[in-house]
């Protein structure tokens, strides 16, 4: 195993590897800095592109190294000698899920990077505040929402409006005032709105952290699914956050090439590239549907109990109102289901405030990295042996 | 017993869009005792590189059975013992001579101080020491497969088996695969060898095979096979034209017709490593040159 992880590490610097990772490098570290007019945008075109090329290297350094070999019957030399096939197999599949892996993760801290060199200082994460239902606002004085303490932006979604006459519809030009301020708000679409937090104690002499919150709508009352309703209270650089992410894309990238060793070895490196690239689009198409389930959902939920059902030009989560961007991080970020919902940033974050806003990020270990590492390459060792013919 | 024992060996191929099998080796006897170097040779499409992946275990024959040192073909304990070079050099180009030979040693299990030195004598032995730091997509085809050859006898097999070892190489290069085999044979190990240069084979094989279409068509020792028990030649020096005038009357007196008589000329092999040699001598040449 050994022999074939240092020979294909030993492949990947000599075939010219290091100049396209150091360009690759290059490139998104321009473009955190020199990318965009703000840093927010600078950051997620700049994640965009890592995660892009890191998933274009994976393929490629997974399908094409078995395959040149047997198709130039170097293969014989492992085979004929004493080495265990499975030891050679997994060693080629684990060399793969590492370089795919570094390289991903050497991208996504070049963003970080460089996003940071600009005075990108912070992202925020999501806190729940775990409480289910809708919230009703009905036109009047601003309503104490309860947060925890140290929040500094807020994402909701109103689900309903009430009409006076008790009827629900989808009214354009409703809006809430939040921490003194008004937001448009439109059905069953998050926004997400830095907030000021106020404090005060209860009757148990309990510290309380409120957001206040007003319905400015003369005559709708607006259903707050609280479900939706997140506090975003941490702050966290953009360092920070690329090389937390740059993880999880590292580990998706790391089993994608084992895959990719495996069906390089059995299907030729051309048609296991295309084969791993429509793994890739299926997984963004799981991805789209699970976004118009929800979509359709919402919409459902309107339609079974709407009279005056209205259009839903501003409504719902359609992806025209996101930059193509978006896309792309989706589609990576639905892939082998592994890396987190990144599209949840993108919506909350460029629908209300222009701002990034980043995901509770997933600590993985590094023992829990290894092992999955492991396993990938497994899959991919096993799949080589599978057809062990030279 | 035998390093090398195959009975009935058969090999089929079907092609994609063809349903009938070809038949690449057919009911192929093989035995081969320690210490011999046997010839496998046969026109293109013979069958020789089948026979041999079968018989290394890298292709699963259709039909009859095989034993390499005792084992069953391609069993863990035969491959640690056998050395084997491929047709052409099939090796990793973005390697040194040196680290594939490392390489090699590694996927035997070699020791690294024992590597190093079993990789020191045998790129010396093979005239690749000046060039062991370049890569092999620098080297000429004889110089690849001069290191092919090395790397085939990294862990000093048992049984040895080279395909084609003398093709693409330059007649000095040739000359020293022929004396490598030789010593290597003299050592005690088999070497399986095939070749298209019949001089080669004459030159280092105990042994032959001649397939054709994947059949046996003539086998046994090279002295038994290319001995001719009815003519006679006579070798001598100092022949005056008297005495080859009485020597030709005493044939014909006997009734002997004598079908050739000539000075012997030397072959051009010894001829050009005469002439390489003798510039070396100079200092003019280099050891590490091309085929």
């Amino acid at each position: 195993m050994w022999a074939a992880l240092r020979l294909r590490l030993l492949e990947a610097r000599r075939r010219g590897g290091a100049w396209l990772v150091g360009a690759a490098l290059l490139l998104v570290f321009g473009v955190a800095l020199f990318g965009g007019e703000t840093v927010d945008g600078r950051y997620g075109l700049a994640t965009d592109i890592a995660v892009t090329l890191g998933y274009i290297a994976a393929i490629f350094i997974g399908a094409f190294p078995l395959s040149i070999d047997r198709e130039r019957k170097r293969s014989y030399l492992p085979s004929a000698s004493p080495v265990s096939p499975f030891g050679w197999a997994l060693g080629n599949a684990l060399a793969a899920a590492i370089v795919a892996g570094g390289v991903c993760f050497s991208l996504y801290a070049a963003a970080g990077i460089g996003a940071s060199a600009r005075g990108g200082i912070e992202t925020w994460t999501m806190t729940s505040i775990g409480r289910q239902g809708v919230y009703w606002l009905r036109p009047g004085p601003p309503q104490r929402i309860q947060v925890p303490a140290g929040t500094r932006a807020m994402r909701l979604s109103a689900r309903s409006f009430l009409t006076a006459e008790d009827k629900i519809g989808t009214p354009e030009g409703a809006t809430l005032g939040i921490s003194g301020k008004p937001y448009p708000i439109f059905d069953a679409r998050p926004i997400t709105v830095p907030v000021q937090v106020g404090s005060r104690t209860n009757s148990d002499g309990e510290q309380e952290h409120f957001v206040l919150i007003r319905n400015r709508s003369p005559e709708f009352a607006v259903g707050i699914d609280i479900g939706s309703v997140r506090a975003l209270t941490e702050s966290r650089s953009f360092l920070a956050n690329s090389l937390l992410t740059g993880l999880w894309a590292a580990l998706g990238a790391g089993v994608l090439a084992s895959l990719g060793t495996a069906a390089g070895a059995h299907l030729g490196a051309p048609i296991a590239a295309l084969a791993l690239t429509l793994l890739l689009l299926l997984a963004s198409l799981k991805g789209f549907v699970l976004e118009i389930i929800e979509h359709e959902g919402a919409l459902k939920r309107s339609a079974d109990t709407t009279v005056v059902h209205g259009d839903h030009t501003h409504g719902g989560s359609g992806f025209s109102d996101h930059p193509m961007r978006a896309q792309v991080k989706r589609v990576f970020a639905w892939t082998l289901g592994l890396l987190p919902n990144v599209s949840e940033f993108d919506r909350a974050g460029e629908a209300a405030t222009g701002r990034w806003i980043g995901t509770r990020p997933i600590y993985p270990s590094s023992f829990a990295l290894l092992v999955a590492l492991l396993i990938g390459a497994a899959v991919g060792g096993l799949g080589v042996l599978w057809r062990r013919t030279p | 017993m035998p390093v090398i024992e195959a009975r009935g060996l058969r090999r089929e191929f079907r092609t994609r869009f063809n349903s009938s099998p070809v038949v690449a080796v057919d009911g192929l006897d093989l035995s081969i005792e320690r210490g011999r170097v046997f010839g496998l040779l046969g026109p293109n499409g013979s069958g020789k590189t089948t026979t041999i992946l079968m018989l290394l275990g890298l292709l699963p024959p259709t039909a009859g059975t095989v034993q390499v040192l005792g084992h069953r073909a391609g069993a863990k304990q035969a491959r640690k013992r056998t050395g084997f070079l491929p047709e052409e050099t099939r090796l990793y180009e973005f390697l040194s001579g040196e680290e594939t030979l490392d390489f090699v040693g590694r996927l035997f299990g070699i020791a690294r101080a024992e590597r190093r030195r079993r990789t020191e004598e045998l790129l010396r032995k093979t005239n690749m020491w000046d060039a062991r730091k370049r890569r092999l997509s620098t080297y000429s085809k004889g110089m690849a497969r001069r290191i092919g050859i090395a790397q085939a006898l990294i862990s000093q097999p048992d049984l040895l088996v080279l395909d084609e070892p003398t093709s693409g190489l330059d007649p000095l290069g040739n000359r020293g695969v022929k004396d490598l085999l030789a010593e290597i044979a003299a050592q005690g190990t088999t070497v399986l060898t095939t070749s298209h240069i019949l001089g080669d084979v004459a030159d280092v094989c105990d042994e032959i095979l001649i397939l054709h279409r994947g059949h046996c068509i003539l086998s046994g020792d090279v002295s038994d096979l290319l001995a001719d028990a009815e003519r006679l030649a006579w070798e001598t020096d100092n022949v005056t034209p008297e005495v080859r005038a009485n020597i030709e009357a005493a044939f014909k007196a006997q009734g002997v017709v004598l079908h050739d008589v000539r000075p012997p000329a030397t072959t051009l092999e010894a001829l050009f490593l005469d002439a390489i040699g003798r510039d070396l001598a100079k200092g003019s040449g280099s050891d590490v040159g091309g085929a």
